[in-house]
């Protein structure tokens, strides 16, 4: 075949393609091992000698231009699949909601953990205690004497067997001065007991979560520093702190503190019965006769403890407005809580 | 407790003082919570002494009156229904356009008649509860006058929460508030006037005191009483704090239990002449001056005025000895009661009064005969004719040790993180009336009666007095230095956490916590009987005493509760139960898991997903391994089928299985519930099985698939073991890849292997053979390749 007629022809070809596969023979026909092109490339042989320079000169640009060619139809092939593939694709909107089931960690839970990863990071460690405690854990070694009316009928929940139900995660505090000794620094939380008559904000059954510093020289300030540090990390924005005068067998002084509310800023809304202050945790310097108890050298040693009141932070936490909330199941009402 | 700030007034100048910013702030701060405060007064003005001249009946009623009434700038005609109205009367007029009760008065039609202001009832100043009559002013009182000018009607009356007073017995009067108040203002705090002759050379009293609960007994007798009712200065402030005026000498007891803090009582001492104090030696039946009889236990501690029981000692006096319109001599007693006595006393015959809950917080025995001397001033002082009939007799029998404490500046400084200056420590404590003997930075402190009872011991009580009145809103935070040292990260914390995120999350079960004992209706709804080891003896609800072993129960009361709600839910609990006594009788607690799964509909695949969450979260979240092997459920209301214990570590720690059919019938007929329980400590203590990283193959893998014919009661567990079997340097995965039944006593097994070398491409000879190989291990074992 004449040259020129094979770049004719492979024009006039190269317009039926339109698929991947149509255009791989397209390629066979001319370029493959007895394609046209190299059947053309095969007659040099038979060109007189002083032809073959030209001849072999066109036939390589025939053969450049039929690939760059090819190589076009190709990459306006991948164009148009892509194209397609944009055009078929359904339209999805993704402003519907997801309806899956959704599970729930309870609200304390929540506070729990959110206290707990606080004060690990300011290196403290984090025990576990028993909710049915001995009368000597629950008392006597956190300096509740044998008068004290905490020690009646009417606040604590007896067992058959002498034991208590702990009235306040201060019970687990011998334990763990015991084991650790000091210097100190630990938090344990837990479930607590008192039998008192149940209403929006108390009942039979709440959470603590209980904390210690022991060391040399701690003081009120060190107190007043570790609280607001908790707070303000709890609540992701800066918390103020006051200490009114409390009184506990176990520490001395005893302090309420309250926390200025997170919700209003200490403007004053109906969480904080527009008070601006929340009080939130009974706290104090740890008495020398509940350190002594613990074995720990009050000689060297002082320190503080606090009992954060955990079922209440939880609601102030979730903008719950009843305890009856916490311990009463209705999962209508628990699983609103997100995970965090 | 109510504090009026007249009556603090009394003992502190407050002149020039925000009173409202001293209570709700400094106060607070400092010395106990305020519950409220109340503005006495502020909702009367323009009520005016006046005269009524003439009373006329009004023409068209019966009950009132027409009254011509002088309020000294005129006299005005006013409507009055009261029945005390009397010419010559001197009573309270509300002019028009006065203010009371915060209504304000216009001329208005009554019955007809024009009214030009109105006749107000003690009631309506609002400084007593009767409505009875008009109010009624003394015979010389001049008309015309604010009756804020003759009676203490202004005043602030603030709220203290008791609670906050728990270990201050020295603030239950307005005289040791006014202590507090004064050093907080750095003001002096006046003396109280108290009697002060001597009267030794009248009789002493026969007071006999067999108690030796009764720490105190003082007392004297008073003659020639003439005076009935108390001043209205006294009444007022009596009204304001929150009692009741009954008469001039009982008025006076409860006024310096109000001042004091000292409870008194007031015998008729013509009825009562000797007095003895003992505890009852059996139960007694007596009178209340409330009128109220009442059953005293054997071992009440009483007083006995001339041999029978006049008083419940440190609660109530009785009916029968009680201060009458006729008294004309009283026996005063003021006397210290053991705390604790007097609270248990209290508590058995459930009467708490103003007395016996200021006795429970330790009072100083020191008070009784300033107490004393206080009522002899006060009746002295209001009735010129009494005069006193007894030497001043008093049994003294316990005292409280003196308290000494030794401090340094530097302990103080320490304890607080403030570097005090020494003026501020020694004037505080002057101010509240403890002596210090000062030597360089050491002070040896003597600590007053009135807080040596049981509230200043050591050291860190004098810190609290110096820094609370300093205030604690000025010590700053300030971080400790500790040294860093990495922390014990807690396992069981950690492991609690992530097992419950996981359930929460991969498997959407909601947490929910129950209380630790049974619901008593529940299980009787059920007709199940949970085994528990342990009783609350003095439990909230009848019957809701037993302590649990398990959490099933409560959690079928969640399903109970819930099942209205949501068709199919799951719900888990790490909760506390009381699963054993040990050789002490102590309780044995234990953490358990307990995941119940409902669904309206019985679905049989939900114990395999309970399962899975399981093996997931236990197996790969926290690493450690359990197992499920068939047994028998020895409970009644968990089914015989599908029973399956799980095991952890070798032990059995708990088990899987479904809810009885009887009991599903009482909860709904057609539903499917399953549950879990296992002791949860044993899963954190566990042993933790870390992953190892396998070298994955270069060398392509190959699968196999058999089915093959094996009989229905065999597990998987044991499938498992047999597929598992064939020895050979070749490595292979097997999985489960489907079963069905295939006739009544077969199921075909489905199981994908992937056989691979770490060193070679298996050849067709080695793939063929290791298929020979595992149909014949399974032939060894009788099982049959489905053809």
């Amino acid at each position: 075949m004449e040259l020129e007629q094979i770049l004719i022809q492979f024009n006039d070809d190269v317009t039926k393609v339109e698929t991947d596969e149509s255009l791989n023979s397209l390629r066979t026909k001319y370029l493959g091992k007895t394609g046209i092109l190299t059947d053309a490339l095969k007659e040099i042989k038979n060109v007189p000698v002083e032809r073959k320079k030209a001849y072999g000169e066109s036939v390589n640009k025939i053969k450049t231009e039929i690939e760059n060619k090819l190589e076009n139809l190709k990459l306006q092939l991948e164009d148009k699949l892509i194209q397609n593939k944009l055009n078929n694709t359904k339209n999805i909107d993704l402003t519907i909601p997801y309806s899956h089931d959704k599970g729930s960690l309870h609200p304390v839970t929540i506070a729990e953990h959110k206290v707990i990863e606080v004060f690990r990071s300011m290196g403290f460690i984090v025990e576990d205690g028993f909710e049915v405690e001995t009368e000597y854990n629950n008392f006597e070694a956190v300096n509740v004497p044998k008068d004290h009316p905490a020690r009646d009928m009417q606040d604590t929940f007896w067992l058959e067997n002498g034991q208590v139900l702990r009235t306040h995660t201060s019970a687990n505090q011998n334990r763990v001065m015991k084991q650790y000794g000091a210097p100190l620094r630990a938090i344990f939380p837990g479930r607590c007991y008192r039998n008192e008559t149940v209403d929006a904000s108390h009942d039979t059954t709440f959470w603590q979560l209980e904390g210690m510093v022991i060391d040399e020289n701690i003081s009120i300030a060190n107190l007043i520093f570790f609280m607001k540090t908790m707070l303000t990390k709890v609540f992701g924005k800066e918390i103020k702190v006051r200490l009114r005068p409390g009184y506990f067998p176990f520490t001395e002084p005893s302090f309420e503190l309250d926390c200025s509310c997170p919700y209003c800023d200490g403007n004053g809304c109906s969480v904080c019965k527009h008070g601006g202050w929340i009080e939130l945790c009974p706290c104090g310097m740890i008495h020398p006769e509940v350190l002594k108890m613990g074995g720990i050298d009050i000689e060297k040693y002082q320190g503080f403890a606090f009992g954060l009141g955990l079922s209440r932070l939880a609601m102030m936490n979730k903008d719950i407005r009843t305890i009856r909330v916490l311990n009463g199941c209705k999962l209508k009402e628990l699983k609103q809580a997100k995970i965090k | 407790m109510y504090i009026s700030i007249n009556w603090i007034k009394d003992y502190v100048d407050l002149d020039g003082i925000d009173i409202i910013n001293l209570i709700q702030n400094r106060f607070t701060m400092a010395v106990a919570e305020v519950e409220g405060i109340q503005i006495k007064g502020e909702n009367l003005s323009g009520v005016v002494t006046a005269k009524i001249i003439k009373v006329d009946d009004h023409p068209n009623s019966k009950k009132l009156h027409i009254l011509k009434v002088d309020k000294g700038d005129e006299i005005v005609e006013v409507v009055c229904g009261a029945p005390n109205v009397k010419e010559g009367m001197i009573t309270a007029l509300a002019t028009t356009h006065a203010n009371v009760l915060g209504q304000s008065i216009t001329v208005s039609k009554i019955a007809g008649i024009d009214s030009n202001g109105m006749c107000c009832s003690a009631k309506e100043l609002g400084i007593s509860d009767d409505h009875s009559g008009i109010f009624e002013f003394e015979k010389d009182t001049p008309v015309g006058i604010d009756v804020k000018k003759i009676l203490p009607i202004d005043d602030i009356i603030f709220e203290i929460d008791n609670k906050s007073l728990t270990n201050r017995p020295d603030l239950w009067g307005h005289y040791g508030i006014a202590r507090e108040i004064s050093a907080l203002t750095h003001r002096p705090l006046k003396k109280l006037e108290i009697f002060s002759g001597d009267v030794s050379n009248l009789p002493n009293l026969d007071i006999k005191v067999k108690s030796d609960t009764c720490f105190r007994y003082t007392s004297a007798t008073m003659k020639n009483i003439t005076k009935k009712i108390s001043p209205m200065t006294m009444q007022i402030r009596l009204y304001y704090t929150g009692m009741r005026a009954i008469n001039f000498l009982a008025d006076i007891t409860n006024y310096v239990m109000l001042e004091l803090g000292q409870p008194m009582h007031a015998f008729d001492n013509s009825l009562v002449k000797k007095i003895e104090v003992e505890n009852i030696d059996s139960e007694v039946k007596f009178t209340t001056l409330d009128g109220q009889e009442r059953v005293l236990p054997k071992d009440t501690m009483v007083i006995k005025g001339n041999g029978e029981i006049s008083a419940i000692a440190g609660v109530m006096g009785g009916l029968d000895s009680e201060i009458k319109d006729n008294t004309t001599s009283v026996l005063i007693e003021s006397a210290c009661f053991h705390p604790a006595k007097v609270r248990r006393t209290a508590t058995s015959i459930g009467l708490r009064t103003e007395s016996s809950s200021r006795y429970e917080k330790s009072l100083d025995p020191e008070l009784t005969i300033i107490a004393l001397k206080r009522y002899i001033n006060l009746v002295k002082s209001i009735d010129n004719c009494a005069e006193i009939s007894s030497n001043i007799t008093d049994i003294y029998n316990f005292k409280y040790e003196p308290v000494t404490i030794n401090i340094t500046k530097e302990y103080i400084d320490n304890y607080t993180g403030i570097e005090f200056d020494k003026d501020t420590i020694l004037s505080t404590l002057k101010s509240l009336e403890f002596e210090v003997i000062e030597n360089g930075n050491k002070y040896e402190i003597h600590v007053p009666s009135f807080r040596a009872t049981k509230d200043i011991k050591g050291k860190p009580d004098i810190v609290e007095e110096v820094a609370r009145i300093f205030g604690y809103d000025n010590i700053k935070p300030v971080s400790p230095n500790m040294e860093v040292l990495p922390v014990d990260l807690n396992r069981k914390i950690d492991a609690e956490y992530s097992l419950k995120y996981t359930l929460a999350t991969k498997f959407n079960l909601s947490e929910i916590h129950t209380y630790l004992w049974y619901d008593y209706e529940t299980n009787k709804y059920l007709n199940i009987n949970p085994k528990s080891y342990l009783k609350i003896i003095n439990s909230l609800q009848k019957y809701n005493d037993e302590l649990r072993t398990t959490l099933i129960p409560s959690q079928l009361k969640v399903v109970l509760e819930n099942k209205e709600d949501f068709d199919n839910f799951g719900v888990f609990e790490i909760g506390s139960a009381v699963v054993g006594l040990d050789k002490q009788g102590q309780a044995i607690e234990q953490k358990k898991l307990c995941i119940t799964l409902y669904n309206k509909i019985e679905n049989t695949d939900k114990l395999l997903e309970l399962k899975e969450m399981l093996e997931y979260s236990i197996n790969d979240i926290l690493m450690s391994k359990i197992k499920f092997v068939k047994a028998t459920s020895n409970v009644d209301y968990i089914s015989p089928k599908n029973y399956y214990e799980i095991i952890c570590d070798g032990e059995t720690i708990g088990f899987i299985g479904m809810i009885h059919p009887k009991i599903l019938n009482l909860i709904d007929k057609r539903c499917g519930i399953v549950v879990a329980e296992l002791d949860f400590n044993k899963i954190s203590s566990s042993q933790i099985y870390e992953t190892k990283f396998e070298k994955v193959s270069i060398y392509p893998k190959s699968e196999l698939d058999f089915n093959f014919l094996i009989n229905k009661d065999i597990l998987y567990s044991d499938i498992y073991l047999i597929a598992t079997s064939y020895q050979s340097d070749i490595k292979y995965k097997v999985s489960l890849l489907d079963i069905f039944d295939h006739n009544e006593q077969l199921k075909s097994y489905t199981l994908h292997y992937e056989i691979w070398s770490d060193n070679r491409t298996l050849n067709g000879d080695e793939i063929d053979n290791f298929h020979k190989q595992i149909i014949q291990t399974f032939k060894d074992k009788g099982i049959e390749l489905k053809l």
